[in-house]
């Protein structure tokens, strides 16, 4: 022993004076101090029976069955890997320290990646959130830590509605009533002398791309794709499809808005209408509302593509049953418990009522969808939902074609997954259905995809929401207005043409927030 | 504020003025603490006694190998020592979700403790409140989940937390009469409104 911890020591200090030599032997013990804290941990989270207070990875399990089993396999492999790495540091440290680091820097990326992944089980409302990667869903898990008011569905809505006044206001460079929620330069860069205006803005998807936090601040990444008409100075029109990031930022610890003040894009630090001073003080309430304080703020564009939209792919699809369709339904561990505690929180509610709006939804949908008149649509869906399926239907309009569904059959509706966020109720189903589904060249009617004899069978995860705390007595009547009572008559922005109520929040029934492929569903 | 007996009658009074407008009940808890930490405890030992390997490593005067695993048995110790004994080490080797975990867990284990869950209506909430993390947990029960949006309960723990800790005190107060404002609407106190759980805080170890 002695004459080993001589030589380490006598092989350190030969390394020299050199400054890599310093950080790598500062690195070397850095590494040995975290091995013997793991051990530590180690130690304290094997001494807890039923595994302690992690519930996020068993939420990303779904194989169920053996949790405990490997539990136990683990702790005793771990148990075995550090005593090989004890022993290999003590007798051969310049092997054994290095491959300490080795394993411990592994040991802990694999448990951020399970951890980010199991937070997306158990985060709240929106599928969005499914398709997150680990670090972002990580990252999602601390913003909602610092803003347990962050909702996905709001701030889809949000982000939706600030992309479209943008492109609305840069076109004749009003820019005023966006200052607070663009930051001034950003604005100035999106103006473009040409461009004399931007209508018909129809955003396509908004996907999170990135959740960080740096220096004091949380930014939110979003990617666009959105068809859009820029007027040029010469009047002269011209359709296009863009692909834009956009970058959010705001002050952490900042607790996100309610579902009225976000979509009003008033002063976000008092409410009123939007009247900034040079410094972007408010002329009300006097806050300085332009640096992202209290509000998300548009800190950084980038456009990424730009041109006239493309066609509609069409072609290699036919009837049949789809590849999903035999796949296990995906439910959360805890789902009778929450189906029940649901129960317990709405008395009034009816999973009968629910499965037959849940119907009613696919079936006018896609009436709506089949005819292009999409607006028969517009009870049923979310915002920001209504409009990525208008930007689809104004595509295959541009292609000269109509996706027909006919002799809809839905053959089951089976809840999956109920959750809860600061404002939201939302229960998720997997519909199976089968119908009709074939694409026609509209100049001829010759059918360019699908089959109109074989039907086609598939199963999709549908998610709807409903504002919490929800009043059953405002709940709507198909064909009347939930606030006015009279026959519902709503425009494309979801508010009624008789009293001006925006019926397509969840405040008055359950709409459709999101739309999932059963290969694609993680639960 | 958990020793402070003056705040605790603030606490009971403000409690049973807030439900003389509800029948939903109030219930405030105070932590000292929401976990044992001795995980982190751990954690600063063996980065004292990693550091003191890595002075006796490259120090310039030898020193018996020998006394080599004695000495990082002693620093692992002290720095042991040191974690538990100052708070301020403490919260700077823990994370910020594992303080919010741990908060959170804090306030479940209360709630069914103080019979929170006990209501006829299952309409009880829980203020709780833990020092060390500097941080507030709302907890309702189902019967008001169903009729108050968790916003509202976001909205009012934001304010506690986010007031400096000379005015916690008041925020807390503060937050008690809010909570009595908002239950009134769904929970009308009724004819009896009998005080179903004690106003008195619970101080929790």
């Amino acid at each position: 022993m002695s004459a080993r911890w001589q030589a380490a020591r006598h092989w350190v200090r030969s390394l020299g004076s050199a400054p890599w030599a310093t950080a790598y032997g500062l690195s070397c013990l850095f590494g040995f101090s975290i091995a013997l804290a793991l051990l530590a941990l180690a130690d304290v989270a094997w001494a807890r029976v039923g595994g302690g207070h992690s519930y996020s990875g068993s939420s990303s399990s779904r194989g169920g069955g053996s949790s405990g089993g490997s539990g136990g396999g683990d702790a005793g492999l771990a148990y075995l890997v550090i005593r090989i790495l004890l022993w290999i540091i003590l007798e051969h440290p310049v092997v054994g320290i290095p491959l300490t680091i080795i394993v411990v820097v592994g040991w802990v990326y694999y448990q951020r990646q399970r951890t980010g992944t199991g937070r997306i089980a158990t985060g709240s409302a929106a599928v969005v959130v499914a398709a997150l990667p680990a670090k972002t869903a990580a990252g999602l898990g601390s913003l909602r830590r610092s803003d347990p008011n962050f909702s996905i569905p709001l701030f889809m809505d949000f982000i939706r509605l600030l992309f479209v006044r943008t492109h609305e206001a840069r076109g004749p460079g009003r820019l005023e009533p966006i200052r607070p929620f663009v930051q001034d330069n950003v604005a100035k860069a999106l103006v473009s002398p040409n461009v004399k205006g931007v209508s018909d803005i129809v955003v396509g998807s908004a996907h999170i791309a990135k959740i960080a936090s740096s220096a004091g601040r949380t930014y939110v990444d979003v990617l666009f794709e959105a068809n859009y008409t820029e007027i040029y100075a010469d009047h002269k029109e011209r359709r296009l499809y863009a692909k834009e990031r956009w970058r959010f930022g705001r002050r952490e610890g900042v607790l996100s808005k309610g579902p009225e003040e976000i979509a009003s894009l008033s002063c976000p630090a008092c409410g009123n209408t939007v009247a900034l001073d040079p410094n972007g003080r408010c002329t009300a309430c006097q806050q300085v509302v332009n640096k992202g304080d209290f509000h998300w703020q548009v800190v950084a564009v980038s456009v990424l593509e730009k041109h006239p939209p493309a066609q509609v792919p069409v072609g290699g699809s036919g009837g049949g049953r789809e590849h999903g369709l035999d796949r296990r339904t995906v439910f959360p561990p805890n789902f009778a418990v929450t189906r029940k505690t649901f129960g317990m929180r709405y008395p009034e509610f009816s999973w009968p009522a629910f499965e037959a709006r849940a119907r009613e939804a696919v079936i006018k949908l896609n009436a709506a969808w089949s005819t292009k008149k999409w607006n028969e649509a517009r009870p049923y869906e979310t915002d920001y939902l209504f409009d990525t399926h208008r930007f689809w239907i104004e595509r295959y309009q541009r292609s000269g074609l109509t996706n027909r569904i006919e002799q809809i059959e839905i053959q089951k509706v089976i809840p999956c997954k109920i959750e809860q966020d600061a404002f939201f109720d939302a229960i998720t189903v997997r519909i199976f259905a089968k119908m009709l589904d074939y694409t026609v060249r509209d100049q001829d009617g010759a059918i360019v995809d699908g089959s109109n004899k074989r039907p086609r069978e598939f199963s999709e995860y549908w998610t709807f929401i409903r504002k919490s705390g929800f009043d059953a007595a405002k709940q709507t009547k198909a064909s009347s207005c939930p606030s006015c009572a009279a026959p519902l008559n709503i425009n494309l922005a979801g508010v009624c043409e008789y009293c001006s109520a925006h019926i397509t929040t969840g405040d008055f029934d359950w709409v459709l927030t999101a739309i999932d492929q059963d290969e694609d569903y993680r639960g | 504020m958990i020793e402070d007996e003056t705040f605790h009658l603030q606490i009971e009074q403000a409690v049973a003025a807030a439900e003389k407008t509800t029948s939903a009940e109030i219930v405030v808890a105070l932590a000292r603490c929401s976990g044992s930490y001795r995980d982190i405890d751990l954690l600063a030992g063996a980065i004292t006694a990693g550091l003191a390997l890595f002075i006796i490593l490259f120090a310039p005067f030898d020193v018996s190998p020998f006394l080599v695993v004695p000495y990082s048995a002693v620093f692992f110790v002290l720095g042991v020592l040191l974690a538990n004994r100052i708070g301020g080490l403490r919260r700077l080797l823990t994370t910020g979700a594992r303080l919010h975990d741990q908060v959170k867990e804090g306030a479940i284990v209360a709630f069914f403790d103080e019979g929170v869950s006990a209501t006829r209506e299952r309409n009880g909430i829980i203020i709780y409140v833990s020092v060390f993390e500097s941080a507030v947990e709302i907890l309702p029960d189902l019967g008001i989940d169903g009729k108050v949006p968790h916003a509202e309960w976001n909205r009012l723990r934001h304010q506690i937390s986010g007031a400096p800790a000379s005015e916690k005190p008041g925020a807390i107060l503060a937050a008690i009469r809010a909570c009595g404002e908002i239950l009134a609407g769904p929970f009308p106190p009724g004819e009896e409104n009998p005080n179903e759980i004690p106003d008195r805080p619970r101080i929790r170890a």
